[in-house]
């Protein structure tokens, strides 16, 4: 199967109700690789699914362009697109048998009877679904009817394939199996393929490349670990995995790599600096405020010694996993601090001090 | 749910009518027109202001199914207006009562027992739309319905579903035989209401009809195009009449409206408000029907009428589904 | 236990479901079996005899075997019966889809116009039909002016099925409409990506899913027409139907032995078409309501929404030109078979207006309380159908669909004869017409409601239960409200088409409550037809703002209420 390249430039949606006009995408541009495993990723109503239906063309864009391998998409009506597409209520024919319902796209293209037969019976062997072929929707699970809904859009070999939380309607240990399904299907298959999700561990787990939206704008893309280590905006920081947001000030106004002043008064240089935009930007009152954001992985905690004094106010246990939630006066905010050791001698209530490590901060500034 | 139950039995209280008490009423089944009712319950509630007419309208054949129905405990008075034979059918239904008026009346509009007395004379001619045929051109005889140049220009109504139609029927098979009426029933359109007999030829649906006298006059003075003729043959006295539902809730006050009905000053209304004949001796007909003198006439045989009917109808039934 | 939270309601037993139960049983025993058991029973008394065991007989039902007018009657029954049904879906499906699926302005006002041939009493169009294409009708003398072609006759067959096809379309309009838009939207679109074209969605996804709404909606057309009398007594022309026979046998013989045989008939009929139904139904178990808030996208190209505006107001302007012209009717001062009238007036308005307001004020009042009490058995017994609490489920189904299926005037004279004299004598009150009404009209509510039971998940009862709420309390705060939608529509229906009911009023009403549907049926009788097209034109206006009212009173589009 081949992988389509495409390319998305300044696609933007609006939705006028009355007088108001709101816009659903905002000047969204980026790339996808042919083979690509290429995620949206955003909050409900950020837009990716507006963004997902305009690329598949059962929306028409307000503006912009969207072209596939050099050539113009928005021309051509989506009937021949010739794209996969799996719905978040899998869609499935509920008149037609299984195997009619994966025949549908194959019907339409003047094949064979044989030849129809042929390819439904291996998409169904792949995905597992032969005994179902005589059933009817109905008669099947949830998880099984997604994978006919893969099926019915894989079987006649798209240059695409797009996914709109297809898992959403799924139990979470299904969800997890599932995803890994797709992904191990698109490595196999080596098809260009759009998700959209909401799930941020979901979205990291299984892409390439994810793009993060937020109220209509594209707010930042690239690998998962690019995303994760290195979030642009407080919103994508915040958004993907855990982040802890310290308040700070600059020790010299305007001069963000001179270092900042933690509100005990402890000196920090994170080593990574980033300018916020505008609109997060309004959030800091003062000329010099800034926040610093440390992932909780990246923050230790010693009974005698440290940057911030805290009171551990709560420890949990996750599996392979432990989290103490401190309180300190660095932060209005409590703290998480993750590590997979426990810490001796540090239990609820008890006193301590939080190392920050400055490689692994971030310095967001106006 | 206790405020919601008494607006419930409140509002159900409204439905459980109980008649006025303070005044006495008299249930009239009226098969007649509503202009010449509304005149003569007005007339009659001025003349008795104690008693309260209480109307019930209908075609003659709904009016007599509700006496028929609500035989084992009648609901009407008085019936006005339907064909006599419908009284001579079920002469069980109605209570002999000799009116103050009787002497006006000849005998032919007295029923038997005088259980009925006679509304309107009406008599039976053809209805001719003179744009689409011109008079001297149509049917002169009941017999020259049966002319195969009048083959499906001349409406009649279904004697089953029309007193008037049943009427016409029984005047053919009194001067003639089953021989020549089967001859019509394959020679004429027949259709489900009497009215229509009437009204698509004023429309110019259809040149001829068949109907009484009255809707012949009505339509001309509206303006329609059309005029009578009356069989030379013969055309049948024929009366609708009015009379006293045996078993009535209010006896005194039916002696009283049959009365009144009856009376000279009522019959002068149905003259003027209806342009009907008036079946009383000493009422002249309206401006523009002929007087009876200068017809042919013959009685109309009611017994015959009444009594044969079931036999009449099904043979006309037969006759009718072979066409 | 006081607890801030408050205390539970006290747990004595709870009687509402008993006596509802029990309520329900008698009316239904007392009002819907009884007079119409007894009716149907007449079927098989020789005529003449008392109902005994003795003179039970088979006769009535024989003529069907011997006499020409009956096999002739049964036979044009069932084939414009089947055409005027065919039609109505011919006319019908494109509106519902264009409304449904095509960008196109003023969908509700659409939707609310299709109720108006349902409003109009029936008898009153049918003469329209006469003044529009009769040998001199306004339509055939500009036809005739226009291009010298003569229409033929409007009399028989071709009248009746176009006057019964244009008068019942808007139940496969409204039902089709309601089930292509509450479809799942993703499935057509799942159906795009796959490659097809709109063309190919209509017929291969969007048609079969709306097969079993467009057949339910076609088993109602095809029972209102062969159970339609008006019609065919004016625009028959010779051609005899079932109805008009059965009136036959009533106001001609008084037999009614014979018409309530004829009514059975009509009945097996209908089962026969419901048996169809069913067997058609059998494979398709699936529910297409979606779990997605999002519309599906209607087409915006312009041919298709020429089309669809051109289909449907032409549609439209078809269905309310009956009521059109009685409106210029009732404004006509001299009309002598010229094409227009020759002078205008508002005379008649005049003089019908003092009569107006009681006849007005009855029927509201009857055809609601009629409405009402439709809408708490129907709703009632829906919910015990629905939640399959019942074993004789059947049976109840039976009994309500019965009355549905038979001409009015059986009702009527099965009212008439059951309750004026013996136990229970109703006669002459207000209550024998509303319980006549209610029993020719509880299917409507009982079968949408049903349906919309039967989609409300049952655990959300449960949920309410556990809260703590008797079984009333949740039957009134959380069921009533998620079905309010559908039996508001049932209700309308309901309401303006009893408005106009003849047929069984007229053999029992009293002097007291005369309604607007008589005084019309008075003025026609008494020729007086420019007054009675006066009160014809009222009664249509105001009912067609009662409906509007009564749906936006819902906070809904018109086209919403069918969902």
């Amino acid at each position: 199967m081949s992988g389509a390249a495409l390319s998305v430039r300044n696609l933007t949606k609006e939705f006028t109700t009355g007088d108001v006009t709101v816009k659903a995408v905002d000047d969204v541009s980026f790339d996808v690789a042919g083979g690509e495993f290429f995620t949206m990723l955003g909050p409900s109503g950020c837009g990716k699914t507006t963004t997902l239906r305009m690329i598949a063309g059962l929306e028409r864009a307000t503006s912009g362009a969207i072209m596939q391998d050099g050539r113009d998409f928005m021309a051509t009506p989506p009937q021949r697109r010739n794209i996969g597409m799996v719905f978040q209520s899998y869609a499935l024919f509920p008149h037609l048998t299984i195997f009619e319902n994966v025949a549908y796209g194959l019907r339409l293209r003047g094949l064979g009877t044989s030849e129809i037969e042929r390819n439904v019976a291996r998409i169904l062997a792949l995905l597992q679904l032969e005994p179902y072929a005589n059933r009817h929707p109905s008669a099947l699970s949830g998880g099984q009817q997604q994978r006919v809904s893969i099926a019915r859009a894989l079987v006649y070999e798209p240059t695409m394939l797009l996914l709109d939380e297809p898992l959403a309607n799924l139990d979470a240990k299904l969800r997890v199996l599932m995803r890994e399904e797709i992904r191990a299907l698109q490595r196999r298959l080596g098809i260009t393929t759009l998700y959209v999700t909401h799930d941020q561990e979901e979205a990291t787990a299984v892409s390439d490349r994810v793009a993060v939206f937020n109220r209509g704008r594209l707010v930042q893309h690239g690998t998962p670990s690019e995303i994760y280590g290195a979030p642009q905006s407080l919103f994508v920081a915040d958004f993907i995995g855990r982040a802890n947001f310290l308040p700070v000030r600059l020790a010299i106004p305007g001069n963000p790599t001179g270092g900042a002043m933690l509100g005990n008064g402890a000196a920090l240089q994170p080593r990574r600096c980033v300018r916020l935009d505008a609109s997060e930007a309004e959030h800091l009152e003062r000329a010099d405020d800034a926040i610093v954001m440390v992932r909780p992985e990246h923050l230790s905690l010693d009974a005698r010694a440290g940057d911030i004094a805290c009171r551990v106010n709560r420890v949990q246990l996750l599996g392979g996993l432990i989290r103490y939630t401190v309180h300190s006066d660095a932060s209005p905010d409590p703290v998480t601090v993750e590590t997979t050791r426990p810490l001796t001698g540090i239990g609820e209530g008890a006193e301590s001090f939080l190392r920050v490590h400055p490689d692994d901060a971030v310095l967001y500034h106006r | 749910m206790r405020n919601w139950l008494s607006a419930v039995l409140a509002a159900g209280s409204l439905l459980v009518a109980v008649p006025a008490a303070a005044q006495s009423s008299v249930v009239v089944y009226s098969a007649v027109s509503p202009k010449v009712m509304q005149a003569f319950v007005d007339q009659f509630q001025k003349d008795n202001p104690g008693i309260k007419v209480e109307l019930i309208s209908g075609g003659s054949g709904e009016l007599l199914t509700r006496l028929q129905a609500e035989k084992a405990k009648p609901r009407a008075d008085v019936l006005v207006g339907p064909d006599a034979d419908n009284f001579d059918a079920y002469l069980d239904l109605f209570e002999g009562y000799k009116s103050k008026e009787d002497a006006a009346f000849p005998r032919s509009a007295v029923g038997p027992d005088n259980k009925y007395y006679g509304f309107s004379t009406n008599f039976q001619a053809f209805i001719v739309n003179t744009k689409m045929m011109p008079l001297d051109k149509a049917p002169q005889s009941w017999n020259d319905l049966t002319k195969p140049e009048y083959k499906g220009k001349v409406v009649m109504a279904n004697p089953a579903q029309s007193g008037s139609a049943y009427s016409q029927m029984v005047q053919i098979l009194q001067l003639y035989n089953w021989d020549v009426m089967n001859k019509v029933i394959a020679n004429v359109t027949f259709v489900t209401s009497s009215r229509l007999a009437y009204q698509n030829i004023a429309k110019g649906e259809q040149p001829v009809g068949v109907t009484s006298e009255f809707n012949i006059l009505a339509s001309k003075l509206d303006g329609n195009p059309v005029d009578f003729v009356y069989p030379k043959d013969g055309t049948a006295l024929i009366n609708d009449a009015s009379g006293i539902v045996k078993g009535g809730p209010n006896p005194d006050n039916a002696k009283k409206f049959l009365d009144f009905v009856s009376s000279k000053p009522a019959h002068m209304m149905i003259v003027e408000i209806d342009k009907r004949r008036s079946a009383r001796s000493d009422v002249p007909p309206p401006a523009g029907l002929p007087p009876a003198s200068a017809l042919k006439t013959f009685p109309y045989d009611n017994k015959a009428a009444a009594t044969q009917r079931k036999a009449y109808l099904e043979a006309f039934d037969k006759a009718f589904s072979s066409k | 236990m006081n607890v801030a939270s408050g205390t539970l309601p006290s747990s004595g037993r709870d009687w509402g479901p008993l006596a509802l139960g029990i309520g329900v049983a008698v009316i239904a025993a007392l009002f819907l079996l009884y007079p119409l058991a007894n009716a149907l029973l007449l079927a098989f008394v020789k005529n003449g005899s008392e109902p005994a065991v003795s003179s039970l007989t088979l006769a009535n039902f024989a003529r069907f075997f011997t006499a020409t007018s009956y096999q002739r009657a049964l036979w044009n029954s069932i084939w414009t019966g089947v055409a005027a049904t065919l039609a109505a879906a011919a006319i019908a499906l494109p509106m519902a889809y264009a409304v449904a699926r095509i960008a196109m302005p003023l969908r509700g006002l659409i939707s609310a116009m299709t109720v108006v041939p349902l409003i109009s009493p029936p008898f009153i169009g049918a003469y329209a039909w006469i003044i529009l294409l009769g040998r001199n009708g306004t339509i055939t003398q500009w036809l005739h002016g226009l291009t010298g072609w003569t229409l033929p006759p409007i009399y028989g067959p071709p009248g009746v099925i176009l006057a019964l096809s244009l008068s019942y379309f808007p139940y496969v309009f409204l039902i089709v409409q309601g089930a292509f838009a509450a479809a799942d939207p993703h499935i057509e679109e799942a159906a795009r990506m796959a490659g097809a074209s709109r063309a190919r969605i209509l017929w291969t996804i969007t048609l079969p899913l709306a097969l079993p709404a467009l057949a339910a909606s076609m088993l109602i057309v095809f029972i209102k027409a062969i159970g339609d009398f008006g019609v065919p007594s004016i625009l028959g022309g010779e051609m005899q139907v079932l109805p008009t026979l059965i009136y036959y046998q009533i106001h001609g013989f008084f037999n009614l032995n014979a018409a309530s045989a004829i009514a059975a008939v009509n009945v097996l009929l209908t089962l026969a078409a419901m048996g169809a139904l069913a067997w058609l139904n059998r494979t398709r178990s699936f529910v297409t309501v979606g779990s997605t808030s999002r519309a599906a996208v209607r087409a915006t190209g312009a041919g298709a929404r020429i089309f669809g505006n051109v289909w449907c107001w032409g549609v439209i302007a078809a269905a309310i030109l009956p009521q059109m012209v009685i409106a210029l009717a009732s404004f006509a001062d001299k009309w002598p078979g010229t094409m227009l009238p020759l002078s205008y007036t508002l005379a008649h308005y005049e003089r019908v207006w003092s009569q107006l307001t009681g006849p007005i004020v009855n029927s509201l009042i009857l055809a609601g309380a009629a409405t009402a009490l439709c809408v708490v058995f129907g709703t009632i017994t829906a919910y015990a159908s629905a939640r399959d609490r019942l074993r004789v489920r059947w049976a109840l189904d039976a009994t309500i669909m019965l009355p549905f299926v038979l001409p009015g005037l059986v009702v009527g004279v099965a009212y008439l004869t059951a309750f004026n004299s013996g136990p229970l004598v109703l006669t002459g009150t207000a209550i024998i017409i509303v319980l006549a009404y209610f029993t020719r009209r509880v299917a409507f509510i009982f079968r949408s409601a049903a349906t919309t039971i039967a989609q409300i998940d049952p655990r959300l009862e449960d949920a309410s239960t556990i809260c703590g709420a008797s079984w009333s309390a949740t039957m009134r705060r959380v069921l009533v409200p998620l079905a309010a939608p559908a039996i508001l529509a049932g209700a309308i229906l309901v309401f303006s088409t009893l408005i106009s009911e003849i047929s069984a009023t007229v053999l029992l009403y009293s002097a007291r409550w005369k309604t607007i549907s008589i005084s019309i049926y008075e003025l026609v009788l008494g020729d007086l037809l420019a007054e009675a097209s006066a009160i014809g034109t009222i009664t249509t206006v105001m009912t067609l703002l009662l409906v509007l009212a009564a749906s936006r009173l819902a906070g809904r589009n018109m086209a919403d209420l069918y969902r």
